[in-house]
């Protein structure tokens, strides 16, 4: 497995190597990778996770083996819940999952089920799994040799885009062609790093409460 | 807020067509107005949606099968009114009854990470379903199981 954890000095770096090809690839582009240096406050969820995840965040980022480790308590959990997981296999942006199944002798059992897999997930998996995925965001440099592969990618299944793009150009662009939010479909599954949003950058979610 | 629709449901994989009825339903106290579920076309795989959270939300069922055999159940899950919306840890569940009354729940992979559009989730059940019965399917991002519960009846 291949493992980018993040370089915060290098990202800094990264800010400035992106200053200078915004001149050659376009103020959007700069614009939409320096978001991705935004930093995860991994104390804060440290501070309110579970005691076992709390524990693998304390010093600040999860190494793959405790990744690993986190996975497989979820996994555990979830069979001595009385589900049925698959085995583990990486997906994804550099990630491991399962899937599993429950059988149950009613809907009332199957529900309870359902809810105490469910649980394990938050228990065991959940917050290092958001701190797994931000460690393995690709860098700006990682974005911008990956960008020609990716734009190619997005021009075979009709986006008129160019080489140079940003994630600002794209997000113009499925905002104004709706359709395309499932035309982008094979290249999201094809380069799943590029397509990675840092999640201290998101920040448009919506409310849900609404109906 | 339940509806149905009569479809009929032909398998890729033979000549043999079944019928299937596409039922759509929502839950939660919460619902209101934007949420009621409206059967689209179906598919000649068993297709069903309804309407979920906010901006336009949908969730979709696609019920992969022969007969009332069902292999797998693709579970989609976009927002219409935000084409690109980021959407960070996700999951998908499908659930049914099996001819002998026993249920049963499959659920997708956990992602983790943010994805800026809508996604799909492969649920596996690889077993019979009682005839006459519904497929069930949810979607999980952000932190909450969707409200909008599309849902698929199987026949023999």
């Amino acid at each position: 497995m291949k493992h980018r954890l993040m370089n915060l000095g290098a990202y800094v770096k990264g800010a400035c190597v992106a200053g200078v090809l915004a001149v050659v690839v376009g103020i959007a582009g700069c614009a939409s990778d320096e978001a991705q240096q935004k930093t995860l406050n991994i104390a804060s969820i440290a501070k309110n996770t579970t005691a076992f995840q709390a524990e693998i965040l304390q010093d600040g980022k999860v190494t793959p083996a405790e990744y690993e480790s986190a996975v497989l308590a979820y996994r555990t959990c979830v069979q001595d819940a009385g589900a049925e997981p698959g085995e583990i296999s990486e997906f994804g942006n550099n990630e491991l999952g399962f899937t599993y199944t429950i059988t149950a002798a009613g809907e009332t059992q199957r529900k309870a089920i359902e809810a105490e897999t469910e649980q394990c997930l938050k228990d065991n998996l959940e917050d290092i799994g958001k701190v797994w995925s931000y460690q393995n965001l690709l860098s700006p440099k990682e974005l911008d040799r990956q960008r020609p592969e990716v734009a190619a990618c997005l021009r075979s299944v009709g986006i008129d885009i160019n080489d140079s793009f940003s994630i600002d150009d794209l997000r113009k662009y499925v905002s104004e062609h709706e359709e395309a939010t499932d035309d982008i479909k094979p290249c999201v599954e094809k380069y799943p790093g590029f397509f990675s949003i840092n999640p201290a950058e998101v920040q448009d979610h919506h409310d849900e409460s609404t109906g | 807020m339940t509806g149905t629709q009569g479809v009929q449901m032909k398998n890729s994989a033979s000549t043999k067509k079944i019928v299937t009825r596409v039922a759509a339903t929502g839950s939660g106290l919460a619902l209101c107005a934007a949420l009621v579920t409206i059967p689209q076309a179906a598919n000649a795989n068993g297709y069903g949606e309804a309407w979920s959270d906010g901006l336009g939300g949908r969730t979709t069922i696609n019920v992969i099968g022969s007969s009332n055999y069902v292999e797998w159940v693709d579970v989609g899950h976009g927002h219409s009114a935000e084409p690109w919306l980021n959407y960070c840890g996700r999951q998908t569940k499908s659930w049914g009854i099996s001819p002998d009354g026993m249920n049963q729940t499959a659920y997708s992979y956990w992602a983790s990470d943010c994805t800026p559009v809508s996604f799909f989730g492969a649920t596996g059940h690889y077993k019979y379903f009682m005839s006459g019965s519904n497929v069930w399917a949810q979607a999980y991002h952000d932190g909450a199981w969707r409200s909008g519960v599309p849902g698929v009846t199987i026949w023999r």
